[in-house]
């Protein structure tokens, strides 16, 4: 970060912002993973006690 | 009173800290290299499991065993940020370069690992749960904060957090843990402290820099390179044990035969070489290690799908 870059009011810089913006849109596709990873396996789990139970 | 106000809200405000990293920082912040081989090995215990494992399970637990491995890597490189800062290998981590302030890397650190055990306890099982959290205690905890610093065996003990995720991968596929885990626990343990010497006697000198009582710094160059040959002996041993059990085939037997031969020889060779060839060995036994064991392995599982 250069020391000469412009800050805003709340002292944030173009980069500091940039880097802000890519960690968390990097959180929210680590977010979005793990509600995939969550759902996926509750059908999964649902799937496999509905086989179960029909037999 | 407001202005007294105003000021905290600018102190709080300061440039330095907002300055909380890159988003590759905090990949690095998880030791991806080492986050590779605790992937592959977990997989393969998983694979190698009893019964069958939906595809999705499978990847779930993978995530979760690297998100695991990558939270403890954080916390150790949080409570290690002032031998790194010393040593020229670590020098430009996130931490002590200052990327990344101490106590994100430590809430990180935290969040990911309540995150990753919880997940896994609801996701998978809590068998798996339960030796993911003790890993994670063991590699952050008893290694990072108690052993290194303390004792020349540090490696020794600690090897046993590198040593867990087949483990884990087992327990996750089967809801249990029986021999055949425990022979890939052996492998991983007894190959660690070989693999991490031949480092340690490279980097000697940074180890004494940072005051890190790794075996060359106690106990000198020619009592490590005994060490490694022992260990090495040990471990040619403990690789052959799956063929000797019978969870195991020729093709396993044949590959870790000639991938032992490889290992003792530069183990002995190492043992024998002079000042200005044992740098140079030391490299090749550190960069042959970690192709031996992700070989290893991956016969393992070539043998099992063979049979």
């Amino acid at each position: 970060m250069s020391d000469t870059e412009q800050k805003d009011a709340n002292g944030w810089t173009p980069t500091l912002l940039k880097q802000r913006r890519r960690r968390a849109a990097i959180m929210g596709i680590a977010l979005a993973i793990m509600v995939t990873m969550f759902f996926l396996v509750t059908v999964v789990r649902l799937s496999a006690n509905i086989a179960g139970s029909g037999q | 009173m407001s202005q007294v106000k105003n000021e905290t809200l600018n102190q709080a405000q300061e440039p330095a800290s907002l300055d909380a990293g890159s988003a590759a920082d905090y990949i690095a912040l998880m030791k991806p290299r080492v986050m590779s081989l605790v992937v592959f090995t977990g997989l393969i215990g998983m694979v190698m499991a009893p019964g069958t494992m939906h595809p999705v399970m499978v990847i779930s637990a993978i995530v979760l065993i690297a998100v695991g491995a990558g939270a403890s890597a954080a916390l150790n490189m949080w409570y290690d940020a002032d031998i790194d800062a010393v040593m020229s290998r670590t020098l430009d981590r996130p931490v002590p370069s200052g990327r990344v302030d101490g106590d994100a890397a430590l809430s990180f650190g935290l969040w990911m690992s309540g995150l990753s055990v919880l997940s896994m306890a609801v996701l998978i099982n809590y068998l798996s749960a339960a030796l993911l959290a003790f890993t994670i205690f063991f590699y952050a905890v008893v290694y990072t904060m108690y052993l290194k610093r303390r004792t020349a065996q540090n490696i020794v003990i600690g090897g046993a957090a590198g040593a867990l995720p087949p483990v884990i991968g087992w327990a996750a596929a089967s809801n249990s843990v029986s021999l055949e885990p425990l022979i890939f626990f052996a492998i991983i343990f007894i190959w660690t402290p070989p693999h991490f010497w031949a480092l340690a006697l490279v980097k000697n000198e940074d180890y004494k820099t940072a005051n890190v009582p790794m075996l060359p710094v106690t106990a000198g160059t020619a009592a490590t390179l005994n060490q490694i040959v022992a260990y090495s002996v040990v471990l040619i041993g403990v690789v052959m044990l799956p063929y000797i059990m019978g969870f195991s085939g020729m093709l396993y037997a044949a590959g870790a035969a000639i991938l032992n031969l490889i290992f003792i020889s530069l183990a002995v060779l190492l043992r024998f070489a002079n000042e200005t060839q044992r740098n140079r060995l030391a490299t090749m036994l550190f960069a042959y290690s970690i192709f031996y064991l992700f070989l290893i392995f991956t016969l393992l599982l070539a043998d099992r799908l063979v049979a």
